[in-house]
């Protein structure tokens, strides 16, 4: 029976090389848009010595054949290795900058163990969003287990759009959700007053109550700021308090839509993540597959009411064969709408909800309006493989070298970990992936998995399948 | 970039079902038998008339122009419960209904079977309840059922999963429902005096059968096939004794988690229809480690030929092409791959004579891709159904609205 | 302050009523094991009006004294359960507020808990009162001994502040509503009580069944200057090296046999390098049995006999901060002693008799 798990994933565990390895490879993907075939990686002391496409020599060699490297990949908005459920959110209050996830990340969670699998190396992981400042979130390795994450406190979670007010009766009822917000309106007056009340003591001297800091941290520039924007709506929301509190360092997470408001984010220097983790609320909130007004916006089908068509329905609403059809032309209309006009789906992705414009194309679109994006996970811990985005993208027509670094060299640029992080280059930490053939394929896999030098993920398949 | 190739493409729609269609000069994976380069697919009267090098019609026939593509049959979606509102009553046997009256043609669900190339359809009720009623075979085009109906007699759903966790009362309640069927089909038959005719339908008619267990009866005297949904290796066990007790025709569906029960399977060669997801998660109770079962590579190793459906919410399990690439990855070879969404799947869904494969007399069910299937970039250019082209890439409004004309 | 009152007069009372019952009573038996130093094949102790007076090979017998002559048995010390509900009638939980600081235990006592005559016919003759689960901070643990008559006596009336991790005490309804706020909370210098009890020797005591959590409490615990006590569960194996170095030691839930082989062998990675740890009943939730029955389960998981029985006395009541009275077969302190047909961390092993402050108090029916 054991032998039948072909695919099934050993962890090699803190087996630590010794002294120089090589890893040959058919050709590599240094994660900044260049390629180079041949390829010899080596490595040494957890970190890569020298990237070439001429022969290197090391103490040991992994020959991986046709294989293709690429710098292990980065989540950007992840929340792995937190438990589902009430753990992911603090909903005692709505301002909780002191919440902080460092203390409730597990390397071992079976969440960063898939993440591992896929040839993720490093995670940014964030608090949940049902707090209007839900606290901070840290970049933390997949295999390392690192009891203090390197760069923690560097980022605030933000919530916009409606998570935090899901739950609050505004209602005389009393009890514990009882309470602000209740709307979007809400949460951006409680962001506005956390942030100003911050503000206003910074500038007259006052002492800042403790659980307060990490605004000032935010305020003062030391601290990026994230914003979990979830349309385009919560993203111009977003740039005017940007502008409003002059916050220096933000970054935008996910957004249906977020290429609508590409020239802006460029404007502003605003980084965005995206991902799909996003849709499946947003799907559930809009009735009938997410139809609002803006579909209606939206006609033109594959099929058309002709005038055959119409006649033909005619006939079949006589035979009684199909539900009473109204023939009018007011009836037609309805009709009309029903067959001609129904929500219909995005080409490249995921839902039934036509006014979603896939991930893959707004990546399309951001890239070439200039903003630095980057694609992430989010929740999702099971169907969705990160490297898929980046397949798809180059489905929607993104250049391939750009597609990859979206999830390497740009998450590493935007979460501020490039100087280790995010490309095959001397001098950086050895986090890297070897899939079978090429990554952008789908019938590639990843074979073997290497964080800070060490081997993490070896498939047995890759050893002889 | 891509996209501004098509303005050179040539694309004639084709008017009548009787005019010819000439697919020319594309890469041709038939699907069965080997892939030619640069070759010709002729069709006539909504079939296959030829495939190979230099076909030449007459001037009547509308010609695409395939050269630099990619040409191969439809993908056969063998088993889904998408494209209605409801998948199931709530009645545990339901026999006597069928998805043909829940069917929405203007569901964006065929729509984006039409984009994606998935030109068969097996239509089930879903796995909710013991016996779900019968399901349909359809083709994505079209704006009344009627228009998309390529079988009704596609067979009568079953599942095994039980609802309440209880299996045996939910075994006891299908089996119940079988014999009350039998039974009555019997009784019927000596009150109405008349023998067996061998035509099932007319029969049926003749013992003046319930209504409601007409389908049942139909299932039983092996007109439409059973399609037995199981969850565990347990269901399949039970599955396979019913077919036996029951003298069915079976098809099953099966779902990651009955992987152990794979090689009971072995020599049946009983249609089988696998779940969208290929890696089955366990986590060993000793160890509390996640395992992964590669079930493709478990199923193949049993010797078991399979068809493999989708998932229409997820990133990429929602396309046959993708699947089909997936089974790649579990480490199948590319032919296997591709008969799994193709000739393979048209065999389980008991169409293997019509659909899955670019012969000669077969449907001319066909995709122009603008790339290899498995390449994980194609999109499909031009799809034809009946020899009608349903179709075109480039008059696709969606696409269009997202990607902007002309780019 | 009357109920204090009160339970001191009881004790009083009690104590009165078994120096009058005790005497002076000589074990004689095939094994004796002292726990804290060596152990006579055969051996022989000596109690004194509910004391230890002398433990070794053979011991002088006074007139008059009791005698009981046990040459096949194996001679222990009274169990100690590290955490349980047994005399204090639960039912009380104070849900408004998950923040109970000033709550004792010690203030709780009600000795008419019938669950302490099955303790002591269990052979539990120590243990440790926890506060009922639901609360962030649920208030402050006592250590109990029953009496010979199954009365109640206090070792220790202020045992450490508890702070339960653990999911029950995020209520959706009030604040924190998850472990993530509770480390927040903590964290953030808002709950004064915490840095009180983590700054003196009382200690805190954190309960925990995930490595999730087992990980916040290492955090806390670097908090903490005094004494901080992990309760846990077999299912936080992984977390084993990192607690070991942190917590002055591990109370585990029951470990019992129907685990897998995975887990049964959690305590053992707990203990290794001499870390303490001690068992809990939680009763009563498990029975009083369950005691025994997790020493035994987890020698089946690698845990030697002997750290095992260590577990069940002398580590426990170092953990407790009561093993300058109770915990060893020691001269001076309290005579509660165990006679088990074998090794009682031989699943096979039977209970003969308990005696609690030199008084016998069960008898098996083998007798």
């Amino acid at each position: 029976m054991r032998a039948m798990q072909s695919l099934m994933l050993v962890l090699v565990g803190t087996l630590t090389l010794s002294a120089q390895t090589v890893i040959k490879a058919a050709k590599a993907h240094l994660g900044d848009g260049r390629v180079i075939a041949p390829a010899w990686v080596s490595v040494e002391g957890g970190r890569i010595t020298a990237v070439s496409a001429e022969s290197l020599s090391g103490d040991e060699v992994i020959d991986c054949g046709a294989g293709e490297i690429t710098p292990g990949f980065i989540d950007a908005w992840s929340s792995a290795g937190l438990a589902r459920g009430d753990n992911e959110n603090e909903e005692g209050r709505e301002v909780t900058p002191q919440v902080d996830v460092a203390g409730l990340y597990e390397v071992r969670h079976v969440s960063v163990k898939r993440r591992l699998a896929q040839g993720v190396t490093s995670l940014l992981v964030h608090p949940g969003t049902r707090a209007v400042i839900s606290g901070a979130a840290i970049v933390v390795p997949t295999a390392v287990d690192a009891t203090a994450p390197r760069h923690e406190g560097a980022f605030l979670c933000v919530t916009l759009g409606l998570d935090p007010a899901m739950g609050n009766s505004g209602g005389q009822g009393g009890g514990f959700y009882s309470r602000r917000p209740n709307s979007r309106m809400g949460v951006v007056y409680d962001v506005r007053a956390a942030f100003t009340q911050v503000r206003e003591a910074l500038k007259s001297g006052q002492a800042i109550d403790a659980t307060l800091a990490p605004l000032a941290a935010a305020l003062k520039g030391t601290t990026t700021v994230i914003w979990y924007t979830e349309t385009e709506k919560e993203i111009w929301t977003a740039l005017r308090l940007i502008e409003e509190l002059q916050i220096p360092r933000n970054i935008c997470a996910g957004a249906v839509r977020a290429s609508a408001a590409a020239l802006e984010l460029k404007a502003r220097g605003v980084p965005v993540l995206l991902g799909e983790q996003h849709w499946p609320q947003y799907a559930q909130r809009r009735g009938r597959g997410g139809l609002d007004e803006h579909d209606h916006d939206h006609a033109g089908h594959l099929h058309e009411v002709t005038p055959e068509v119409r006649a033909r329905l005619a006939a079949l609403a006589q035979t009684g064969m199909t539900h009473p059809i109204d023939t009018s032309e007011e009836g037609l209309f309805d009709l009309g709408q029903d067959c001609c006009m129904a929500p219909g789906v995005g080409a490249g992705v995921v839902s039934t909800d036509r006014n979603r414009i896939p991930v893959t194309t707004q990546a399309r679109e951001l890239v070439r309006a200039g903003v630095l994006c980057a694609f992430a996970s989010g929740g999702d811990t099971e169907g969705v493989h990160l490297i898929d985005y980046a397949r798809f993208a180059v489905r929607d027509g993104l250049d391939a070298a750009r597609a990859l670094s979206m999830l390497t060299l740009e998450p590493a640029r935007i979460l501020g970990i490039a100087a280790n992080k995010g490309s095959l280059e001397a001098g950086k930490d050895a986090d890297l992936v070897v899939f079978n053939g090429d990554p952008l394929s789908p019938g590639s896999r990843p074979v073997l998995v290497m964080e800070e030098g060490r081997i993490v993920v070896r498939p047995l398949a890759a050893k002889g399948e | 970039m891509n996209l501004k190739l098509i303005a050179v493409l040539c694309v004639v729609a084709a008017a009548a079902c009787g005019q010819d269609v000439l697919i020319r000069g594309g890469k041709v994976i038939p699907c069965k038998g080997a892939e030619l380069a640069e070759a010709d697919v002729l069709v006539r009267n909504g079939r296959i008339e030829a495939v190979g090098k230099g076909l030449t019609t007459d001037g009547s026939a509308s010609v695409v122009d395939a050269r630099g593509r990619v040409v191969m049959p439809g993908f056969v979606l063998a088993h889904t419960s998408e494209g209605m509102d409801r998948t199931n009553e709530m009645v545990p046997v339901t026999p006597y209904i069928s998805v043909l009256d829940g069917v929405d043609p203007s569901r964006p669900f065929f729509e984006d079977c039409l984009r994606d190339g998935h030109l068969t359809i097996a239509l089930m009720p879903g796995e909710r309840t013991i016996i779900g009623g019968t399901g349909v075979i359809l083709r994505p085009h079209g704006l009344v059922v009627e228009d998309l109906l390529q079988s009704d007699n596609a067979g009568m759903k079953l599942s095994l999963i039980p609802s309440a966790g209880n299996r045996a009362a939910h075994l006891a309640k299908l089996r119940a429902a079988l014999d009350d069927a039998k039974q009555h089909m019997e009784r019927k038959q000596a009150e109405s005096g008349a023998t067996a005719s061998g035509n099932v339908r007319f029969d049926l008619e003749a013992f003046q059968l319930d209504r409601r267990k007409r389908e049942l009866a139909r299932m039983l005297r092996g007109e439409i096939p059973a399609w037995i949904a199981c969850g565990t290796p347990a269901d399949v066990d039970q599955a396979l004794r019913l077919v036996e007790e029951y003298k069915l025709k079976a098809r099953l569906v099966l779902g990651g988690g009955t992987w152990r029960a794979f090689p009971l399977l072995t020599g049946k060669n009983m249609p089988v229809i696998l779940d969208s997801e290929f890696e089955f998660r366990e986590t060993d109770p000793e160890t509390g480690e996640e395992v992964i079962r590669n079930l493709p590579q478990l199923l193949k190793k049993a010797g078991v030929k399979f068809a493999v459906t989708t998932a229409p919410s997820s990133l990429g399990r929602r396309y046959l092409w993708y699947q089909a690439a997936s089974l790649v990855r579990a480490g199948l070879s590319r032919e296997e791959a591709l008969a799994a969404v193709t000739c393979d799947a048209a065999d389980a869904i008991g169409l293997g004579a019509r659909k899955g494969s670019l012969e000669v007399g077969k449907d001319a069910d066909i995709l122009v891709l603008t790339d290899d299937p498995l390449s994980g970039r194609a999109w499909v250019e031009v799809g034809i159904i009946g020899g009608k082209v349903a179709y075109e890439r480039s008059k696709d409004p969606r696409l269009t609205e997202i990607f902007g004309a002309g780019k | 302050m009357k109920r204090t009152l009160a339970v001191a007069l009881s004790f009083v009372f009690f104590s009165a009523l078994i120096c009058a019952q005790s005497g002076t009573l000589v074990i004689r038996a095939g094994t004796v094991l002292s726990v804290s130093g060596e152990s006579y094949s055969p051996g022989a102790i000596l109690i004194v009006d509910g004391r230890i007076a002398a433990v070794g090979r053979e011991v002088a017998e006074p007139d008059k004294a009791q005698v009981l002559n046990h040459p096949d048995a194996v001679v222990v010390p009274g169990f100690i359960d590290a955490g349980c509900g047994v005399g204090a009638r639960r039912g009380l939980v104070e849900s408004q507020r998950a923040v109970l600081a000033d709550l004792r235990m010690a203030d709780a006592l009600d000795d008419t808990d019938p669950a302490v005559r099955r303790h002591l016919a269990a052979g539990i003759t120590t243990w440790m009162l926890l506060p009922q689960e639901g609360n962030l901070l649920g208030g402050r643990a006592a250590v109990l001994s029953a009496t010979a008559a199954g009365a109640l006596k206090l070792l220790r009336a202020e045992a450490g502040l508890t702070v339960c991790l653990r999911e029950s005490s995020y209520d959706r309804e009030r604040e924190p509503t998850s472990l993530m706020g509770a480390l927040a909370l903590i964290e953030g210098g808002q709950v004064a009580a915490f840095d009180t009890a983590a700054a003196n020797d009382r200690g805190v005591l954190l309960a925990c069944q995930s490595d999730r959590e087992v990980a916040v409490a290492l955090r806390l615990a670097g908090r903490a200057k005094g004494r901080a006590l992990l309760f846990t569960t077999v299912d936080t194996g992984d977390s084993a090296t990192a607690a070991t170095k942190a917590f002055s030691g591990t109370v585990f839930s029951p470990v019992l046999p129907a685990l897998s082989e995975r887990h049964r062998a959690v305590p053992a990675r707990y203990a290794a390098g001499g870390a303490l740890i001690a068992f809990s009943t939680n009763a009563p939730q498990s029975p009083a049995s369950t005691l025994r029955l997790s020493a035994v389960t987890a020698t089946l998981g690698g845990l030697s006999q002997d750290a095992a029985l260590r577990a069940l006395t002398l580590s426990a009541a170092e953990l407790l901060g009561v093993s300058d009275q109770v915990g060893s077969l020691t001269p001076g302190k309290q005579g509660d002693v165990l006679i088990f047909t074998k090794h009682p961390t031989d699943s096979r092993a039977q209970l003969l008799r308990v005696v609690q402050d030199g008084v016998v108090v069960t008898a098996s029916a083998k007798e």
